[in-house]
């Protein structure tokens, strides 16, 4: 009853589609959209592993939704397993793997409190619940040890308290539910919670303690046992990533090859130049101003699906999808121009000054449907303040993300280079 | 179905516990400064904009919430920003379970989600650990105030 939502649109999307052809129409001038490899630009090596945006696990029919594959091993064995459709999310931190895509049986964390740590992580539409198991973890040629992973939807913890699901009401804990078979959060901090939930137990409660499959009560938990950015853990390349992806049309394209690149400044194919350096605030948002607002709680997010900003009184937006922001309709306004348009923001740097970065909106009902990436995917976000720079705006850039205290010849992170 | 009758039971047991101490809630009398101080919260500010006020409050996570009130006395929008997503059962009150139930067909994200009833609007959006989003009664917006006087 979930999957409609994790890919967004997509459901709408084919609905729409699904009824111009019974009318007749469609021609909607994409027959079976086109296949493009990488930039070509990125040297290979071991900190290098291929990411392709694709439509995700079989049924999910993900749309800008860019993924890679892990292998995870329990610790100090060499019974491991490789996992493909792990979706790579610059806007949350660690690695989460669904257990329905899991054949592993991996130990359980202890929680601080006593029994096992378990965690409920709260997205905006819905909530994920699971154990934290300690993985041994390799991507590329890149390693890490005892690996604070989530295992989400494990049978050994099967019901989530009630608490859990205060801020977002939808449990996501099947690869149908979440849209993939795991997620690789590699954002700008390292722990998904961080000093708070080391000293505190914040409500709704993140981590518990569970004596029992049932029994569970919020605890402590220190820095390094919270699940976190493995980039972090890695012995060498590990202040950060680049995500390397090609150019797509507006038409959009069907499988889309390119590059995430482990660690800035530590070898020949990572290294910075003259890229645009934004800075990263405290609480983890960049500034982008757009028609004259300054939006302060804005991201560089590889786990969104499109451009998502904030629509300002007396602004022209492009045209609304016919389905759209009615009374009682319960859908987020994507925009459907006739033609692809090329609206322009801009990010604040550090001295104060911008740079403008253009961005496309295109049609979001006529996207066919074996097109995966689709760069003019945008919808208007209600929050003020807010300007979110989705997957879209990897196309075509090479995208740096610093972690937190990290030092580069760019400067000292949080921040996004491009 | 199901999973509304849980969450709607959810959502009246945690209104229940709540309303002893009667906090920020859409559609209800805005909190009173006595129950945030034995909450352990402290209020940051409180601001008269003639037709409605606005309660700003930090909560002990880092999150700051801010409550709009009425000349009824009631709240008719909540926002918050920072790094937890508030507890919306509390803040949206009886309206939590007619969120819950519209969230499938909504086409959110793990980053957005957007709710609009016509009773009802909630935003939510932001990533890990940065925050954001609104929660309102269309129809209890004073005369004059836009969703964009929402901050």
């Amino acid at each position: 009853m979930n999957t409609l939502w994790t890919p967004a649109l997509r459901g709408c999307a084919l609905l729409l589609c699904i009824a111009v052809i019974s009318c007749g129409g469609g021609g909607d001038g994409l027959s079976g959209g086109s296949s493009s490899t990488g930039t070509g630009t990125v040297t290979p090596g071991s900190n290098v592993v291929s990411v392709t945006v694709s439509g995700g696990p079989a049924g999910v029919n993900a749309i800008n939704t860019l993924f890679t594959t892990v292998t995870v091993c329990v610790p100090n064995t060499t019974n491991c397993q490789t996992i493909d459709n792990i979706q790579v999310d610059t806007g949350s931190y660690g690695l989460r793997l669904i257990s329905q895509a899991l054949n592993l049986t991996l130990p359980v964390a202890s929680a601080a409190s006593g029994g096992a740590l378990v965690e409920c992580i709260e997205f905006v539409d819905g909530y994920s619940w699971g154990p934290v198991a300690l993985v041994d973890l390799k991507i590329s040629g890149e390693s890490a040890s005892s690996v604070p992973v989530q295992l989400i939807g494990d049978s050994r913890y099967p019901t989530a308290p009630s608490d859990c699901s205060s801020p977002a009401p939808a449990a996501e804990n099947t690869v149908a539910s979440f849209g993939a078979n795991g997620i690789l959060g590699i954002g700008p901090f390292v722990q998904d919670c961080g000093s708070y939930c080391a000293g505190s137990i914040p409500e709704p409660i993140q981590y518990y303690g569970c004596t029992s499959a049932t029994a569970c009560i919020g605890t402590l938990v220190p820095l390094s046992a919270q699940v976190q950015d493995p980039v972090a853990m890695f012995a060498t390349d590990n202040n950060g990533t680049i995500i390397t992806l090609p150019s797509v049309a507006s038409a959009g394209a069907a499988n889309v090859t390119g590059s995430l690149i482990f660690g800035i400044d530590t070898e020949s194919n990572n290294s910075l130049g003259t890229e645009t350096v934004v800075p990263v605030s405290g609480a983890g948002y960049v500034t982008t101003v757009f028609d004259g607002q300054t939006l302060a709680d804005s991201y560089v997010d590889s786990g969104s699906n499109a451009t998502y900003f904030n629509v300002p009184q007396g602004f022209t937006a492009p045209t609304s999808c016919p389905n759209s922001g009615g009374s009682g309709t319960s859908i987020s306004t994507f925009y459907c121009p006739a033609s692809p348009e090329t609206l322009t923001a801009a990010f604040v740097l550090s001295n104060n000054s911008t740079v403008n970065a253009s961005f496309e909106v295109a049609n979001a009902d006529t996207v066919s449907n074996s097109v995966t990436a689709y760069p003019g995917l945008a919808g208007s976000i209600q929050a003020t303040g807010s300007f979110d720079w989705g997957l879209p705006f990897f196309y075509g850039r090479r995208v740096a993300n610093v972690i937190e205290g990290a030092a580069t010849s760019a400067g000292t992170g949080p921040y996004i280079a491009y | 179905m199901v999973r509304k009758l849980v969450l709607a039971s959810g959502a009246a047991m945690v209104g229940a516990l709540w309303s002893a101490v009667a906090c920020a809630t859409l559609g209800e009398p805005e909190t009173s400064l006595t129950a945030e101080t034995q909450l352990n919260r402290a209020s940051v500010k409180e601001s008269d904009f003639g037709t409605y006020r606005v309660h700003e409050m930090q909560l002990p996570t880092g999150t700051l919430l801010r409550e709009y009130t009425g000349l009824d006395g009631k709240v008719f929008a909540v926002t918050w920003n920072g790094p937890f997503i508030p507890n919306l059962k509390q803040s949206l009150g009886s309206y939590f379970a007619e969120f819950a139930a519209a969230v499938p067909a909504a086409h959110g994200t793990r980053k957005h989600l957007e709710v609009r009833e016509p009773d009802l609007v909630v935003v939510s959006g932001g990533h890990m650990r940065a925050h954001h989003g609104l929660a309102y009664l269309p129809q209890a917006l004073p005369s004059g105030v836009s969703v964009g006087d929402l901050q």
